[in-house]
Protein backbone atom coordinates (compact mmCIF):
# COMPACT_ATOMS: atom_id res chain seq x y z
CA UNK A 1 0.00 0.00 0.00
CA UNK A 2 1.49 3.30 -1.10
CA UNK A 3 0.59 6.74 0.18
CA UNK A 4 1.73 10.03 -1.27
CA UNK A 5 0.63 13.60 -0.70
CA UNK A 6 0.46 16.69 -2.82
CA UNK A 7 -0.35 20.24 -1.69
CA UNK A 8 -2.86 21.88 -3.99
CA UNK A 9 -3.99 25.50 -4.23
CA UNK A 10 -6.36 26.67 -1.54
CA UNK A 11 -4.71 24.76 1.26
CA UNK A 12 -5.96 21.41 -0.01
CA UNK A 13 -3.93 18.30 0.77
CA UNK A 14 -4.36 15.59 -1.82
CA UNK A 15 -3.67 12.12 -0.44
CA UNK A 16 -3.12 9.49 -3.12
CA UNK A 17 -3.58 5.90 -1.98
CA UNK A 18 -2.40 3.07 -4.19
CA UNK A 19 -2.92 -0.63 -3.55
CA UNK A 20 -5.08 -2.85 -1.38
CA UNK A 21 -6.63 -1.24 1.67
CA UNK A 22 -7.05 -4.54 3.48
CA UNK A 23 -5.85 -5.27 7.02
CA UNK A 24 -2.21 -5.16 5.96
CA UNK A 25 -2.68 -2.05 3.85
CA UNK A 26 -4.61 -0.28 6.59
CA UNK A 27 -1.85 -0.98 9.09
CA UNK A 28 0.68 0.45 6.65
CA UNK A 29 -1.03 3.83 6.31
CA UNK A 30 -2.81 4.42 9.63
CA UNK A 31 -0.05 6.41 11.27
CA UNK A 32 0.63 8.51 8.18
CA UNK A 33 -3.07 9.22 7.73
CA UNK A 34 -3.41 10.36 11.32
CA UNK A 35 -0.42 12.66 10.97
CA UNK A 36 -1.87 14.15 7.79
CA UNK A 37 -5.27 14.57 9.41
CA UNK A 38 -3.63 16.41 12.29
CA UNK A 39 -2.12 19.04 10.04
CA UNK A 40 -4.64 19.45 7.21
CA UNK A 41 -8.06 21.06 7.15
CA UNK A 42 -9.02 20.28 3.57
CA UNK A 43 -8.38 16.69 2.54
CA UNK A 44 -8.89 15.16 -0.88
CA UNK A 45 -8.58 11.38 -0.65
CA UNK A 46 -7.70 10.04 -4.09
CA UNK A 47 -8.81 6.39 -4.16
CA UNK A 48 -8.67 5.73 -7.88
CA UNK A 49 -5.75 3.31 -7.50
CA UNK A 50 -7.20 1.51 -4.48
CA UNK A 51 -8.16 -1.95 -5.71
CA UNK A 52 -9.63 -3.32 -2.48
CA UNK A 53 -11.27 -1.78 0.56
CA UNK A 54 -12.30 -3.73 3.65
CA UNK A 55 -13.61 -2.63 7.02
CA UNK A 56 -10.14 -2.01 8.45
CA UNK A 57 -9.47 0.16 5.42
CA UNK A 58 -12.71 2.01 6.09
CA UNK A 59 -11.42 2.74 9.56
CA UNK A 60 -8.24 4.18 8.05
CA UNK A 61 -10.42 6.66 6.18
CA UNK A 62 -13.10 7.40 8.77
CA UNK A 63 -10.87 8.10 11.77
CA UNK A 64 -8.74 10.77 10.03
CA UNK A 65 -11.83 12.23 8.36
CA UNK A 66 -13.49 12.64 11.73
CA UNK A 67 -10.38 14.31 13.09
CA UNK A 68 -10.35 16.80 10.22
CA UNK A 69 -14.05 17.55 10.60
CA UNK A 70 -13.72 18.05 14.35
CA UNK A 71 -11.29 20.85 13.59
CA UNK A 72 -13.74 22.45 11.18
CA UNK A 73 -12.20 20.97 8.06
CA UNK A 74 -13.63 19.10 5.09
CA UNK A 75 -12.89 15.76 3.44
CA UNK A 76 -13.86 14.44 0.03
CA UNK A 77 -13.26 11.03 -1.54
CA UNK A 78 -12.16 11.15 -5.17
CA UNK A 79 -12.70 8.56 -7.89
CA UNK A 80 -13.05 5.21 -6.15
CA UNK A 81 -13.42 2.20 -8.46
CA UNK A 82 -16.81 0.51 -8.62
CA UNK A 83 -16.43 -2.14 -5.94
CA UNK A 84 -14.62 0.20 -3.56
CA UNK A 85 -17.46 2.69 -3.97
CA UNK A 86 -19.97 -0.08 -3.25
CA UNK A 87 -18.21 -0.80 0.04
CA UNK A 88 -18.20 2.91 0.93
CA UNK A 89 -21.91 3.14 0.19
CA UNK A 90 -22.75 -0.09 2.00
CA UNK A 91 -21.11 1.43 5.07
CA UNK A 92 -23.05 4.71 4.71
CA UNK A 93 -19.80 6.63 4.49
CA UNK A 94 -20.84 8.25 1.23
CA UNK A 95 -23.62 10.11 3.07
CA UNK A 96 -21.07 11.72 5.36
CA UNK A 97 -17.93 12.06 3.28
CA UNK A 98 -18.88 13.10 -0.26
CA UNK A 99 -17.66 10.99 -3.18
CA UNK A 100 -16.81 12.78 -6.42
CA UNK A 101 -15.55 11.35 -9.69
CA UNK A 102 -14.50 14.59 -11.37
CA UNK A 103 -11.58 16.49 -9.91
CA UNK A 104 -13.34 19.84 -10.37
CA UNK A 105 -16.32 18.55 -8.41
CA UNK A 106 -14.07 17.20 -5.68
CA UNK A 107 -12.29 20.53 -5.35
CA UNK A 108 -15.63 22.33 -5.29
CA UNK A 109 -16.79 20.14 -2.43
CA UNK A 110 -13.84 21.40 -0.41
CA UNK A 111 -14.47 25.08 -1.17
CA UNK B 1 -21.48 -29.36 -18.23
CA UNK B 2 -22.16 -32.66 -16.51
CA UNK B 3 -23.28 -32.18 -12.93
CA UNK B 4 -22.42 -34.47 -10.08
CA UNK B 5 -23.59 -34.55 -6.51
CA UNK B 6 -21.94 -33.33 -3.34
CA UNK B 7 -18.57 -31.68 -3.30
CA UNK B 8 -17.50 -32.01 -6.85
CA UNK B 9 -14.93 -29.32 -6.20
CA UNK B 10 -13.45 -28.76 -2.82
CA UNK B 11 -10.39 -27.03 -1.51
CA UNK B 12 -9.19 -26.33 1.98
CA UNK B 13 -6.95 -23.78 3.61
CA UNK B 14 -5.72 -23.94 7.18
CA UNK B 15 -4.63 -20.82 9.01
CA UNK B 16 -3.36 -19.93 12.43
CA UNK B 17 -5.29 -17.28 14.32
CA UNK B 18 -2.98 -14.44 13.35
CA UNK B 19 -3.95 -11.42 11.30
CA UNK B 20 -0.73 -11.94 9.32
CA UNK B 21 -2.08 -15.30 8.12
CA UNK B 22 -4.94 -13.53 6.37
CA UNK B 23 -2.44 -12.68 3.64
CA UNK B 24 -2.67 -16.36 2.62
CA UNK B 25 -6.34 -16.01 1.72
CA UNK B 26 -5.98 -13.84 -1.39
CA UNK B 27 -3.69 -16.24 -3.31
CA UNK B 28 -5.97 -19.13 -2.31
CA UNK B 29 -9.05 -17.31 -3.60
CA UNK B 30 -7.19 -16.19 -6.73
CA UNK B 31 -6.33 -19.83 -7.50
CA UNK B 32 -9.96 -20.85 -7.02
CA UNK B 33 -11.04 -17.97 -9.23
CA UNK B 34 -8.77 -19.15 -12.01
CA UNK B 35 -9.90 -22.75 -11.69
CA UNK B 36 -13.60 -21.92 -11.57
CA UNK B 37 -13.62 -18.85 -13.85
CA UNK B 38 -15.01 -16.67 -11.09
CA UNK B 39 -15.61 -13.06 -12.14
CA UNK B 40 -13.51 -10.31 -10.63
CA UNK B 41 -16.41 -8.57 -8.87
CA UNK B 42 -17.31 -11.88 -7.25
CA UNK B 43 -13.69 -12.42 -6.26
CA UNK B 44 -13.75 -9.00 -4.60
CA UNK B 45 -16.90 -9.93 -2.64
CA UNK B 46 -15.39 -13.25 -1.56
CA UNK B 47 -12.14 -11.65 -0.41
CA UNK B 48 -14.04 -8.91 1.41
CA UNK B 49 -16.33 -11.30 3.27
CA UNK B 50 -13.55 -13.73 4.14
CA UNK B 51 -11.36 -10.92 5.48
CA UNK B 52 -14.20 -9.63 7.63
CA UNK B 53 -15.09 -13.09 8.93
CA UNK B 54 -11.51 -14.15 9.61
CA UNK B 55 -10.49 -10.90 11.28
CA UNK B 56 -13.55 -11.17 13.53
CA UNK B 57 -12.53 -14.70 14.52
CA UNK B 58 -8.93 -13.68 15.22
CA UNK B 59 -9.71 -10.48 17.10
CA UNK B 60 -12.95 -11.38 18.87
CA UNK B 61 -13.33 -15.17 18.79
CA UNK B 62 -9.76 -15.98 19.76
CA UNK B 63 -9.15 -12.53 21.34
CA UNK B 64 -5.84 -12.16 19.55
CA UNK B 65 -4.34 -15.44 20.75
CA UNK B 66 -2.24 -16.64 17.80
CA UNK B 67 -1.90 -20.38 18.39
CA UNK B 68 -5.41 -21.47 17.39
CA UNK B 69 -6.52 -22.92 14.10
CA UNK B 70 -9.01 -21.77 11.51
CA UNK B 71 -10.00 -23.93 8.56
CA UNK B 72 -11.55 -22.66 5.37
CA UNK B 73 -13.19 -24.92 2.84
CA UNK B 74 -14.57 -24.20 -0.59
CA UNK B 75 -17.38 -26.13 -2.24
CA UNK B 76 -18.94 -25.79 -5.65
CA UNK B 77 -21.58 -28.36 -6.48
CA UNK B 78 -22.14 -27.31 -10.03
CA UNK B 79 -25.20 -25.24 -9.11
CA UNK B 80 -23.31 -22.03 -9.85
CA UNK B 81 -23.23 -21.21 -6.17
CA UNK B 82 -19.90 -20.90 -4.41
CA UNK B 83 -19.81 -21.89 -0.76
CA UNK B 84 -17.11 -21.03 1.73
CA UNK B 85 -17.19 -22.53 5.21
CA UNK B 86 -15.00 -21.25 8.03
CA UNK B 87 -14.56 -23.42 11.09
CA UNK B 88 -12.90 -22.38 14.33
CA UNK B 89 -12.57 -23.62 17.89
CA UNK B 90 -13.45 -20.31 19.50
CA UNK B 91 -16.29 -19.74 21.99
CA UNK B 92 -19.68 -19.62 20.36
CA UNK B 93 -20.32 -16.54 18.30
CA UNK B 94 -22.57 -13.91 19.90
CA UNK B 95 -25.19 -13.33 17.22
CA UNK B 96 -26.73 -10.45 19.13
CA UNK B 97 -23.49 -8.50 18.92
CA UNK B 98 -22.55 -7.67 15.35
CA UNK B 99 -24.91 -6.79 12.54
CA UNK B 100 -27.04 -4.38 14.49
CA UNK B 101 -25.29 -1.26 13.36
CA UNK B 102 -27.56 1.75 13.12
CA UNK B 103 -27.24 4.27 10.32
CA UNK B 104 -25.04 7.21 11.35
CA UNK B 105 -26.65 10.65 11.45
CA UNK B 106 -23.43 12.55 10.83
CA UNK B 107 -19.72 11.97 10.40
CA UNK B 108 -19.04 12.15 14.11
CA UNK B 109 -21.72 9.52 14.68
CA UNK B 110 -20.02 7.10 12.28
CA UNK B 111 -18.39 4.44 14.41
CA UNK B 112 -15.02 3.40 13.03
CA UNK B 113 -15.10 -0.38 12.96
CA UNK B 114 -18.01 -2.73 13.38
CA UNK B 115 -18.75 -2.86 9.67
CA UNK B 116 -17.74 -6.50 9.27
CA UNK B 117 -21.06 -8.31 9.65
CA UNK B 118 -23.08 -5.72 7.68
CA UNK B 119 -20.56 -5.96 4.84
CA UNK B 120 -20.75 -9.76 4.84
CA UNK B 121 -24.54 -9.58 4.72
CA UNK B 122 -24.42 -7.05 1.89
CA UNK B 123 -21.82 -8.71 -0.31
CA UNK B 124 -22.68 -12.40 0.04
CA UNK B 125 -25.84 -14.23 -0.95
CA UNK B 126 -26.17 -15.75 2.50
CA UNK B 127 -24.40 -15.83 5.84
CA UNK B 128 -25.16 -18.78 8.12
CA UNK B 129 -23.66 -19.48 11.52
CA UNK B 130 -23.95 -22.77 13.33
CA UNK B 131 -22.44 -23.85 16.64
CA UNK B 132 -20.11 -26.84 16.62
CA UNK B 133 -19.38 -28.89 19.75
CA UNK B 134 -16.10 -27.03 20.17
CA UNK B 135 -16.42 -24.01 17.98
CA UNK B 136 -18.29 -22.37 15.15
CA UNK B 137 -18.96 -22.82 11.47
CA UNK B 138 -19.73 -19.78 9.33
CA UNK B 139 -20.94 -20.48 5.81
CA UNK B 140 -20.94 -17.80 3.14
CA UNK B 141 -22.41 -18.30 -0.33
CA UNK B 142 -21.92 -16.32 -3.50
CA UNK B 143 -23.37 -16.67 -6.98
CA UNK B 144 -20.69 -17.56 -9.48
CA UNK B 145 -20.92 -14.78 -12.02
CA UNK B 146 -18.50 -15.89 -14.71
CA UNK B 147 -15.89 -13.49 -15.95
CA UNK B 148 -17.31 -13.18 -19.45
CA UNK B 149 -20.66 -11.84 -18.19
CA UNK B 150 -19.21 -9.11 -16.01
CA UNK B 151 -18.41 -5.61 -17.11
CA UNK B 152 -16.11 -3.18 -15.46
CA UNK B 153 -17.73 -0.07 -14.01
Amino acid sequence: MKLSTEELDGGITKVVLDGRLDIEGAAAIDLKMNVIAGSSKLLLLDLQEVTFLGSMGLRSIVVPAQAVRRRGGKVVIFAPVKMVEEVLKASSIDALIPIRHELADALAALA
Amino acid sequence: MHQTHAHKDQERLKLNSRLADLALVKPWVDALATEHAIGEDTVYKIELCLEEALSNIVRHGYKGEPQHSIELSFHSNGDRMLRFAIEDNAPHFDQAGPGRKRAPKNAEDLIPGGHGMPLMQKFSSSVAWEPLPNGNRLTLTFPNEPRETETRG
